[in-house]
């Protein structure tokens, strides 16, 4: 029970302090000036550009922190658990590779079906 | 009745035979060959209360308009969900580590997607193809 004030103490604080902040900021909608769904500016454009955003950071953390393991393992000499690591160090590059690839892949895929059309 | 692989083969030909008129005129309505001359930059049907000019319609319209349910399908539809998933699944790829199932599932999907992209491309090439093929040489004389 006093731990629930504490908590409810705590977020009305946090509250107060963030309270300027939330008034003075301008709450940016983060799809703004999207026109259509595929083109310059599209939707489309802007779902990845929001997933890059969100993936890069993610993206080096992990290759960092399989460094990291690589280094570690590697110090303890345990062959098992560096293949289990070497697994995962693939597939993170295969997911970066696609992330970042996604503009080419979009770009790819319309160019063929244009170069098809227009025959 | 057992269809054998020569009779398909027959009944294609011929219905690509049938088909070749109306394909070969569906890059531009096709005007009537005598009478007034019609504008076919205009919209056809007869529009309520419309007040442009409008024409009939014919079997090109109609194809021009299959075509661009097409179009629709794939650069508004299908481009973008492929493209959307294939974002997904690296973002996948990325945030689960050391999980074998995941990775088999995320590589099971990405066979599928491409297999997918594969398809579309390939109808619209299969259908594209025979479409110059038997549309050329009614463009070059027939008309």
């Amino acid at each position: 029970m006093k731990k629930k004030h504490l908590h409810g103490l705590a977020g009305a604080a946090l509250g107060y302090l963030l309270f300027p902040a939330i008034v003075f900021a301008q709450i940016v909608n983060p799809f703004k000036g999207v026109e259509n769904l595929t083109g310059q500016n599209g939707l489309l454009e802007k779902l990845i550009s929001i997933a890059l955003q969100i993936g890069i950071p993610i993206m080096v953390l992990m290759i960092m922190w399989i460094g990291f393991q690589y280094v570690w393992e590697a110090s303890k000499g345990k062959a098992a658990n560096l293949a289990t690591i070497h697994k995962n160090f693939q597939f993170t590059l295969l997911g970066a590779a696609l992330l970042l690839g996604a503009y080419v892949i979009l770009e790819i895929l319309q160019n063929t079906f244009r170069s098809l059309q227009s025959r | 009745m057992k269809m054998s692989l020569r009779s398909c083969a027959a009944l294609f030909l011929s219905a690509l035979f049938l088909l070749g008129p109306s394909l070969a005129l569906a890059l531009e309505p096709n005007a009537p060959l005598s009478g007034a001359p019609v504008n076919l930059q205009a919209p056809c049907g007869n529009r309520a209360g419309g007040t442009g000019e409008t024409r009939e319609c014919t079997v090109a319209d109609f194809i021009n308009f299959v075509g661009s349910i097409v179009q629709f399908l794939i650069f508004q539809i299908s481009i973008p969900l492929a493209v959307l998933a294939f974002v997904v699944l690296g973002f996948r790829l990325v945030v689960s580590q050391n999980k074998p199932t995941v990775y088999a599932e995320t590589k099971k999907y990405l066979m599928d997607l491409v297999l997918g992209i594969f398809l579309v491309v390939s109808a619209y090439a299969i259908v594209s193809f025979i479409y110059s093929f038997v549309a050329e040489p009614y463009r070059i004389f027939f008309r």
